[in-house]
């Protein structure tokens, strides 16, 4: 052995041993035999993703064929007006026929597919004649079992497509995963609860306990442009939900008074400014940037310190559009600041807020060509834009 | 005596078959983690409508900075393809690296230009910027151009860094055609974060060669009919599907290709912008913003999206392949140097103990390690000691590793992105496949050489990019025969976007 020689012998001896030892490993593990079994193998597996790849291939034309296929059944279902006419029984035979057609889960899958994006470009009677037929044709029953599913993915579509296709009467089994563990089941269940109540569906914020992600909060948000504001609702559910443990609940709050303009909870917006999350008084200076009032110049100003050097950028760009004369003191303290770029914003809002900014801001140029003549006539160009 | 050189040789053999067995391991596992990560990012997409955060008044301000430098023949286009992107929140920085061409004065003409008072604070130290234009055509009004005194790409971009007047940068060669929705997708993984900052992501580069393009747009997807850029194209494929998707999963990505890449801002400049002393300042940057958080002992992740986002022309000629991946090798080596601290140093945890010693081992180490094997192995040919009978099944079981590995790297593409739908092209690029090993490569594995040999002589050089330019490959996409035969195989963009 090895370690015997290491200790009785030389040097040269051990390293000989050494050698003897390795040498008999190779021919053990790495002979012609055994490669040329694994070039065998490779090559079979070799022969069977090129078999799988022109599957593939075929399967994803044949799919092609099939949803072309279902579209324009569809489509003719709905042009020659067959879904106004229910109850004739002509149409009830064609309309049966094509869900007799449907035998196979991939074509029901399609024909729910297809169903969605159709009713995504029509409008009134022609909609609910869309989710008539996704129920008649059994395909709300496919949706349903998806919900039951252990994937995070099959139910997530499940929920989607039962809200998609207006299924009202599943509410309360959406709404039941509003807190669920997997993001995109929560997501998709938090968007249908919005689609099928509106904004009284904005209940789930006294729920969940997971983070909506700025992604979750524009989905949110775009889908509740669909409905008419509900005023009453916000101005008495706002303030509760500003004060929520879940910091993404009170960026999502702000977001909501910054685009429906709810002037009233200034103040609570303002509150915001004080809060320790620094994406939370972020996401208050810019919705003060629709919702200010005269005061709220005065207020950024005062924070305005304390805050992140990111932040600070922020107020300055709220104050462009909100800053008066009051606060050019301010503002030309600023110009002293060890950052070009806090001068720059700074001198952006001295120019636009009153005449007397922008002589200051000559003068500063006059006196010190590098930087503040560069940033006056950078301001200065801006004003004339 | 012979023995001392017998015990030299038995290790080398068994050192290079170690090296091998850890290589074969290292590609196996790739495959399982970019098939995990792809199957993941392709499920969520479903429930992604890009479109709510196109008009969105709070998807996130972006700024593009495309350096361009003697682009004259296609900069107007580019240009033009680059104001349609589909987000509404975007500036768009082009900058002059003191092209020696017209590039400057087409542009100046195209989009009524004038010479602005422009204030850029120079964090990141740059060559000075001559003039700096705005449009007079409110159409415009997104687009800046900067003109500068030459300094490379790295300065380049760091003029842009300091100009961008959003924390959203989205750096970019000003040759190559986004995807419309490009950045819609590079942006979401910034809108998804929650406890663990994302710095930054990268999208999939694909080869533009034979594809038709019209006003700056893919029409239609074609492969390559020249065995060059097809060859690269699935290299890409291989790359961006395989390679960079599994270190998505493991959170080690440690490059973001130059020609496309998102970043923060606050913290490109915190670490000090691109360097402008090596040739491969894109994979340096992402090192640098790594090791910037690692060292800070903060949570981050760098995201990539499988979706083919972004295009380019691949080299048609040996020569200018040959200067492209001379210069990728002496970036890696000198990003490697630069940072050669991380090695294996546990303080760095994933980017110290697996990301940099693969990029060392087998991406830097591996050209080295194949020609000093084939220099061994042509002495002990000269000197009969090699068994030939075995040295050719071993040979064939590589090959044959290679190969299997490179068509499973099609397979991927076309079970997930399917962007070659004709039979016909995928056999091609099979074939493609099998030649690789016996033209391509050792080509390639040369050129790394020429790299080394470079970097001996200390040439630091960028080494010119000629491109025939996207315009030889228009066609007419309103054919109606054309159009018919898109729509069935899919490969219209209009087709492609439903």
């Amino acid at each position: 052995m090895i370690s015997d020689i290491f200790e009785t012998d030389t040097p040269l001896l051990v390293y000989k041993a050494y050698y003897i030892e390795i040498a008999s490993v190779f021919p053990k593990f790495i002979n012609q035999d055994y490669l040329m079994i694994c070039i065998k193998a490779l090559l079979f597996i070799m022969f069977l993703i090129i078999i799988a790849t022109f599957v593939t291939l075929y399967l994803k034309k044949r799919d092609f064929i099939f949803k072309h296929h279902i579209n324009r059944k569809l489509k003719a279902l709905i042009i020659t007006g067959i879904l106004d006419h229910k109850e004739d029984e002509t149409s009830n035979v064609q309309i049966k026929n094509f869900g007799k057609s449907l035998d196979k889960p991939v074509l029901s899958q399609f024909t729910i597919d297809e169903l969605i994006i159709i009713k995504g470009s029509l409008l009134g009677e022609s909609v609910d004649n869309i989710c008539w037929l996704y129920v008649e044709l059994g395909l709300k029953n496919i949706s349903l079992k998806k919900l039951s599913s252990p994937l995070w993915y099959v139910k997530a579509r499940g929920i989607q497509e039962l809200y998609l296709m207006e299924q009202s009467d599943m509410l309360k089994r959406i709404y039941k995963n509003v807190n669920d563990k997997n993001e995109f089941v929560r997501m998709e269940a938090q968007v249908g609860i919005i689609h099928l109540t509106g904004f009284e569906g904005l209940r789930f914020l006294n729920v969940i306990d997971y983070v909506l992600t700025d992604w979750q909060q524009i989905k949110l948000l775009e889908r509740l442009r669909t409905f008419d504001m509900s005023y009453e609702f916000l101005s008495e559910n706002i303030p509760k939900w500003l004060k929520s443990t879940n910091y993404s609940v009170i960026l999502f709050t702000i977001k909501l008074a910054e685009d429906y303009q709810l002037y009233g909870v200034h103040d609570h917006i303002i509150k915001c400014l004080e809060s320790p999350n620094e994406l939370v008084r972020n996401q208050a200076v810019k919705a003060l940037n629709t919702l200010a009032d005269e005061s709220t110049a005065k207020i950024l100003s005062h924070f305005y310190p304390s805050e992140t050097y990111l932040n600070k950028l922020n107020i300055l760009q709220c104050l462009e559009n909100i800053a008066t004369q009051k606060q050019i003191g301010f503002l030309a303290g600023l110009m002293e600041d060890k950052s070009d770029t806090i001068k720059l914003r700074a001198a952006k809002v001295l120019g636009k807020c009153s005449s007397e900014g922008l002589s200051l801001l000559a003068k500063m140029g006059a006196l010190q060509a590098d930087p503040y003549e560069r940033i006056y006539q950078h301001v200065k160009f801006e004003l004339t834009r | 005596m012979t023995s001392v050189v017998d015990i030299i040789l038995i290790l080398f053999v068994y050192g290079i078959l170690l090296y091998s067995v850890m290589l074969i391991s290292s590609y196996l596992l790739i495959g399982l983690f970019a098939i995990r990560e792809t199957d993941i990012y392709l499920h969520k997409n479903d429930f992604t409508d890009y479109r709510l955060l196109a008009s969105s008044p709070h998807a996130p301000q972006v700024t593009i900075i495309a350096p361009a430098y003697n682009e004259g023949l296609t900069i107007v286009e580019n240009v033009r393809s680059l104001l349609s992107i589909q987000y509404s929140n975007l500036e768009l920085i082009v900058i002059n690296d003191g092209s020696t061409d017209d590039s400057l004065k087409k542009l100046i003409e195209a989009y009524q230009l004038i010479s602005v008072n422009y204030f850029i604070d120079n964090k990141l130290v740059t060559k000075p910027v001559r003039n700096v234009y705005r449009s007079k055509n409110p159409r415009y009004k997104k687009l800046l151009i900067i003109d500068k005194e030459n300094g490379g790409k790295g300065d380049t971009l760091n003029v842009g860094l300091n100009a961008a007047s959003n924390n959203y940068v989205v750096c970019i060669d000003a040759d190559c055609v986004l995807e419309q929705d490009s950045i819609l997708k590079m942006i979401k993984p910034f809108l998804e974060e929650t406890d663990e900052k994302v710095i930054a992501s990268g999208g999939v580069i694909r080869i533009a060669n034979s594809c038709v393009i019209q006003e700056g747009r893919i029409v239609q997807i074609k492969m390559p009919k020249e065995y060059l850029p097809r060859i690269q194209s699935l290299e890409y494929i291989r790359a961006f599907l395989l390679g960079r998707m599994a270190w998505s999963r493991l959170n080690g990505l440690m490059i973001i290709s130059g020609a496309f890449g998102m970043f923060r801002k606050d913290i490109a400049i915190e670490c000090g912008g691109y360097d402008h002393h090596t040739v491969g300042e894109d994979m340096e940057l992402v090192v640098r913003m790594r090791r910037l958080l690692e060292e800070r002992q903060e949570k981050y992740r760098i995201i990539y999206i499988p979706d083919p986002l972004c295009w380019t022309e691949a080299p048609y000629s040996l020569k200018i392949l040959g200067r492209q991946r001379n210069r990728w090798t002496r970036g890696l080596y000198e990003t490697l140097k630069m940072h050669k601290k991380m090695f294996l140093n546990p303080d760095y945890r994933l980017l110290g103990s697996l990301s940099y010693p693969y990029w060392f081992f087998f991406e830097m180490l591996g050209p080295l390690i194949e020609f000093i094997g084939f220099a061994v192995f042509v002495i002990l040919a000269l000197l009969g000691l090699i068994d030939w009978d075995f040295f050719f099944i071993f040979l064939g079981f590589i090959v044959c590793f290679g190969q299997t590995y490179s068509i499973f790297a099609i397979y991927m593409e076309v079970a997930t992105y399917y962007q070659y739908k004709r039979k016909r092209d995928i056999l091609n690029l099979m074939l493609t496949a099998i030649s690789e090993p016996f033209y391509f490569h050792p080509f390639i594995v040369f050129s790394a050489l020429k790299g080394y040999i470079d970097l001996i002589k200390k040439k630091s050089q960028w080494g010119e990019m000629t491109r025939q330019g996207f315009s030889k490959n228009i066609s007419d996409p309103e054919d109606p025969d054309e159009l018919e035969k898109n729509e069935f195989l899919g490969t219209n963009i209009h087709a492609r976007s439903r």
